[in-house]
């Protein structure tokens, strides 16, 4: 199949949730070492602690933005756990393209950053509940 | 005439891939079938460990050993005890900088610190450490900028040069423009304030004729990979008088005269442990390769980089950077040089995308990565069409 197919293209050319979440609970950063490319990836919770909504913004490939597009069409309403969870191949299942070796690391620029972030945004409120019990 | 056809039955994996356009050379070369002969000979016939043992074999390992050193040597005009054995470029130039730079640039002494000069154009290989080592020693690291019209140095970079310099290095050939500094200019203001230059000949070694003397360079270094032969092996070339004075940086096996610390004579001073001797084996046969290639063979190289320049600068959206040589870097407008690479790929046409490990390069043409089509002697002018054709795919893709 072509990895640069019409779905592919199309959510590079108009990636879905593009931009900034200004009140979001979880903010990630990310580089891709190979090549520079920057993702910023904004979380925001409802009361129940589920994801409410989801926004990125790349300077990236084709494949690192329209991936992460992809990936945050799914996000709303799983919970920080199950979005932890998702293995790389329900990953690659959800984008629908064939990722060579090469790749691997555009396709999951955006996944990894948000997984990052969430262990960052975990380990800082256990931290905070210790404090509490203190 | 360059007789491509012929070159190329010399490269067993054009066999097995017939319709592969390998346009990656600057970062690691094909090898030709009596390179990896040399080596299986090696394995096969005189597998001993070196400087050891004295049974017929081992003695073989010897021999076989010290003759790739004289073969390194008489390539780049060199004696053959200035030839230290290393793995890759990077291991030469920390080399350098560890053993001969820690001694030499001075720590601040709060009235002016010393400086070490690199350029713009540098491979991480001969700029990291560098910056490494003015960072332990509180020296400067002063950087000759790259004109972005040109992509060589700018004029009047060798005013950074001055007498706190201790080391100046540069490259031979940046691996990404493909523009060849002009070393004798840096060399005569380097040694005018006794400065010691680092030469990295990883790219310019596959592209012209190395003489160190001529050049005056104080170290230089080239490895194997890029030069038709196997990966892992490459030597550093210093002046014997400056290799004497230098402390090892790694101890152990084979490096040592007697107990506590009386270390051996240079080179085996810094070859500690078990050499890659089938690597130098097979890099002596890549030197007996390229000294049988006909004159001329960077004319050709020269000649299709030429071309493909011309024809990627007549496209639409494509932007072509200032490049010189054997090496043409290129943007498309819109279009990640990522994607770019991999319909490329898609096309069996293997080029790199990516920042080339020249960070300080890339931040100065103002890009995160640009794509690198590279020559060797087995491409021809087909090639560059399928290139051509390729990135004409990329452009309607992308449309």
């Amino acid at each position: 199949m072509d990895l640069y197919g019409e779905i592919i293209l199309d959510h590079f050319k108009n990636p879905r949730n593009a931009g900034t979440i200004d009140d979001a609970d979880i903010i990630g950063e990310d580089l891709n070492p190979l090549c520079g490319d920057k993702v910023k990836t904004f979380l925001k919770l409802d009361e129940n602690g589920l994801i409410q909504r989801f926004a990125f913004c790349a300077d990236g490939c084709a494949i690192s933005v329209a991936a992460t597009s992809i990936i945050g069409e799914g996000l709303a309403g799983l919970s920080l756990q199950e979005l932890e969870s998702l293995e790389n191949e329900k990953i690659y299942e959800m984008i629908g393209v064939p990722i060579s070796t090469g790749r691997v690391k555009c396709a999951l620029l955006g996944i990894s950053c948000i997984r990052k972030a969430i262990k960052l945004y975990k380990a800082e409120n256990a931290e905070k509940g210790e404090k509490n019990k203190g | 005439m360059w007789n491509v056809s012929q070159i190329k039955k010399e490269f067993p994996v054009f066999e097995k891939y017939p319709s592969l356009v390998f346009l990656d050379n600057a970062s690691t070369t094909q090898k030709p079938r009596a390179v990896l002969k040399a080596m299986t000979d090696f394995y096969e016939n005189d597998n001993a460990n070196v400087n050891r043992g004295v049974y017929a074999m081992a003695e073989r390992a010897d021999a076989a050993y010290e003759s790739a050193r004289r073969s390194c040597a008489e390539f780049v005009g060199a004696e053959v005890d200035e030839i230290v054995f290393v793995k890759n470029a990077t291991e030469a130039a920390n080399l350098v900088a560890s053993s001969f730079g820690e001694k030499v640039v001075g720590s601040d002494d709060g009235a002016s610190p010393d400086n070490i000069v690199v350029t713009e154009l540098e491979h991480h290989s001969n700029f990291l450490p560098w910056q490494e080592l003015a960072s332990r020693k509180g020296a400067d690291l002063r950087i000759m900028r790259v004109d972005l019209k040109t992509g060589n140095l700018v004029d009047g970079s060798l005013k950074l040069i001055d007498e706190k310099t201790k080391i100046v290095a540069v490259t031979m050939m940046s691996n990404v423009l493909g523009v060849m500094p002009d070393i004798s200019g840096i060399v005569e203001a380097a040694h005018a304030v006794g400065a010691k230059v680092v030469c990295d000949a990883a790219q310019s070694a596959a592209h012209e004729r190395l003489d160190m003397k001529k050049l005056d360079v104080d170290f230089a270094f080239v490895t194997g990979h890029k030069i038709f032969g196997p990966m892992g092996i490459g030597f550093l070339y210093g002046k014997k008088e400056l290799l004497e004075k230098m402390p090892p940086i790694m101890t152990g096996g084979g490096m040592i005269k007697d107990l506590p610390d009386t270390w051996l004579d240079s080179p085996s001073r810094f070859e500690a442990g078990t050499p890659n001797v089938a690597g130098a084996v097979g890099l002596m046969a890549a030197i007996e390769f390229i000294r049988n290639v006909p004159k001329g063979w960077n004319v050709h190289e020269d000649k299709l980089a030429k071309i493909a320049k011309d024809k990627l600068s007549g496209l639409e959206k494509v932007h072509v950077f200032p490049c010189e040589n054997s090496i043409v870097s290129f943007s498309i407008e819109g279009v990640h040089p990522h994607d770019i690479a991999s319909i490329l790929a898609d096309n069996d046409i293997c080029v790199r995308a990516g920042h080339h490990c020249a960070k300080p390069l890339m931040k100065a043409l103002g890009v995160n990565a640009t794509v690198r089509a590279s020559f060797s002697i087995y491409n021809t002018e087909e090639d560059v069409d399928k290139l051509i054709s390729a990135v004409k795919e990329v452009l309607n893709t992308f449309e």
